[in-house]
């Protein structure tokens, strides 16, 4: 039996994201979806779940706020992992840690963890959708005093022991580690199983719990601060060319992009 | 006076934080050393002779992220102004480790430094590469930077190199699996011609190859078509997590313009793009859209293009 946890967040959804006149990014405006990624990791604890037996928590810090405001929607991206084959869910909310940088949620994260007893096995995305740092695995792993493995493409689990591939940019590494231990899943690593109405359903009834600062007794202190987010101005044509007949949208394409002296016909 | 590190597997790779370094060593005054997992006292000296005040060796003891997790934990015990490295994954891995017991920030793929009344001023994309934040850091942080951003001052002169021993515990390493490396310069072509999820088989790619030699360009890929599909290597992989590519022409063909993927494009001149679905957000990102099947177009293109040769 295993006590699994996953590190779920609640990311900005970067394809919906709004922005200011000025260019700044009006995180408090856009919606939030769970991290791409982190389906993987709740996909890869669920699976741990269903071969060694016990139980799947999630974990998740709010990291945008206002969280009076943004609560519905942490507890949307909860159910959704609960539908998923998570058993409970333990969220963090506090507006003193929204922004927070990994530095912040690997410690909030690991002063929870420590809360509720302690894991087997902690599973987390290779990085989030929106910031992309790929930190938290490494820095829960050093603070929790736990082997790490990063970039797990895939995971054998053999007589109780973990037998890991790493992708790395130049090779495939295969590790071996025994339990407790931290990892973070890429997004080859499974195919996140979309839930059933019967298991969404059963999502409702499974317990969510919510925690402040004060729960957790994390001191954020102001090691960096984030100034501004400004979106990046892209100025495209957008000419749309219906390619219902293809021969004359493809006569139109080469005239268009010779005309900008991009391809050269015929060279 | 407090130093800078800067890490890599191999002096090749710490070599690419070597400029970023150089900066911040120009304003605060620290030393910069070098630190590598493993490589020879020569190759040490010629990537950082002239430039870094030290350098240490762990020789190729143990596994990369905990030894050099553990490096950092020496070389910091008398204060540290900073920790750097190229953003690789092993290295990612090992600064934040290291930042975790520090208890101090750090930064992944870190594109501009700039320096503000005596105050460093560092970007990152994020939102998927969909925007710039801007942070203000104080030492001692971690932070690591693509690689290529920063160019490296030149090495000359000698440099004393130190043998370092750590102890760190590690997963057991039971077997490795070298890539394939294809011979493509993608980051250096003039057109690119990008393939995603839209084709259905491997051998559907062939249209798009075909495509590519008769525009004179290169076949790149989103990373499912890379990474999970394993239908192209991995050097053809375009996005947040791959190559930057900054071609004139960027023809993506299926591709659904995920900001992630769009994020290793936007410095194209032209974008042109075929998607079944009007409503794909690649339009937005496109010069010129065309909205079809490019199981229709791209046969209609090819014969058009063959006419004319
Ligand atoms: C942390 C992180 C890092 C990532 N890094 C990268 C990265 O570096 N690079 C990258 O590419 N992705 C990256 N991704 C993944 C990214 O979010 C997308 O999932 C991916 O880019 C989608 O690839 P795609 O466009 O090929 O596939 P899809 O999104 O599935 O799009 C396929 C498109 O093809 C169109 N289509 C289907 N059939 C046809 C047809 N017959 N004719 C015309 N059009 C058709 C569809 O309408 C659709 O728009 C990353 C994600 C995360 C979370």
């Amino acid at each position: 039996m295993a006590r699994v946890a996953v590190l779920v967040k609640a990311a900005i959804d970067v394809n919906l994201m709004k922005a200011d006149p000025q260019g700044n990014v009006l995180a408090q405006q856009t919606p939030l979806v769970i991290a791409e990624y982190d389906r993987n990791a709740v996909q890869a604890a669920v699976e741990i779940k269903g071969k060694l037996g016990g139980s799947v928590a999630a974990f998740s810090l709010a990291s945008w706020g206002p969280v009076s405001a943004k609560k519905k929607e942490y507890e949307n991206v909860m159910r959704e992992v609960l539908a998923m084959g998570v058993d409970e869910a333990h969220v963090v909310l506090d507006d003193g840690y929204v922004d927070g940088t990994p530095l912040v949620t690997a410690e909030v994260m690991a002063a929870l963890a420590g809360k509720l007893g302690g894991f087997d096995i902690y599973v987390t995305g290779e990085g989030s959708s929106d910031m992309v740092s790929s930190q938290l695995a490494p820095r829960l792993g050093a603070l929790l005093g736990l082997p790490v493995v990063t970039f797990t493409k895939r995971i054998d689990i053999e007589d109780g022991g973990f037998k890991i591939t790493r992708d790395l940019e130049d090779k495939l590494e295969v590790v071996h580690v025994d339990p407790p231990l931290v990892m973070s899943v890429t997004g080859e690593a499974n195919q996140p199983r979309l839930p059933t109405l019967l298991q969404i359903r059963r999502a409702f009834v499974k317990p969510i719990k919510f925690y402040t600062a004060q729960d957790i007794g994390v001191k954020r202190e102001a090691k960096i601060e984030q100034l501004a987010i400004k979106v990046l101005a892209q100025k495209r044509k957008n000419v749309i060319i219906d390619g219902s007949k293809p021969e004359e949208a493809a006569e139109v394409l080469i005239q268009r992009l010779t005309e900008e002296g991009v391809i050269i016909p015929g060279r | 006076m407090s130093r800078i590190v800067v890490a890599g597997e191999n002096s090749q790779q710490a070599r690419e934080a070597l400029g970023f370094a150089k900066i911040l060593s120009d304003v605060s005054g620290s030393t910069i050393s070098f630190l590598v997992f493993s490589g020879t006292s020569d190759e040490i000296a010629s990537a950082a002779g002239g430039i870094a005040s030290e350098a240490y060796n762990l020789n190729g003891a143990g596994h990369p992220p905990e030894s050099l997790a553990a490096a950092l934990d020496i070389l910091s015990k008398d204060g540290i102004y900073a920790v750097v490295a190229p953003a690789l994954k092993n290295l990612t891995d090992a600064l934040a480790r290291f930042s975790a017991k520090a208890r101090i920030p750090m930064l992944t793929e870190v594109i501009e430094a700039h320096v503000m009344d005596d105050e460093l001023l560092l970007k990152r994309g994020v939102m998927a590469g969909r925007a710039i934040g801007e942070y203000h850091v104080k030492p001692p942080f971690t932070a690591t930077v693509p690689m290529k951003k920063f160019e490296p001052p030149e090495a000359s002169g000698a440099l004393e190199v130190e043998d370092l021993e750590v102890s760190a515990e590690a997963p057991k390493l039971i077997g490795v699996e070298k890539k394939v490396k294809g011979e493509v310069d993608i980051e250096g072509a003039e057109i690119v011609i990008g393939v995603g999820r839209g084709f259905k088989k491997e051998e559907d790619l062939k249209t798009a190859f075909q495509l590519a030699e008769l525009l004179g360009g290169e076949v790149g890929c989103s990373r499912p078509i890379a990474a999970d599909y394993g239908w192209l290597p991995e050097d053809r992989w375009i996005g947040i997590s791959s190559k930057k590519i900054r071609p004139k022409l960027y023809f993506a063909i299926g591709i659904s313009g995920a900001p992630q993927h769009m994020s290793g494009v936007l410095d194209s001149k032209i974008i042109a793009a075929v998607n079944k679905d009007k409503n794909a957000p690649i339009f937005q990102y496109a010069d010129y859209g065309i909205v079809g099947d490019l199981y229709q177009f791209l046969p209609a293109l090819l014969k058009k293009l063959e006419e004319k040769q």
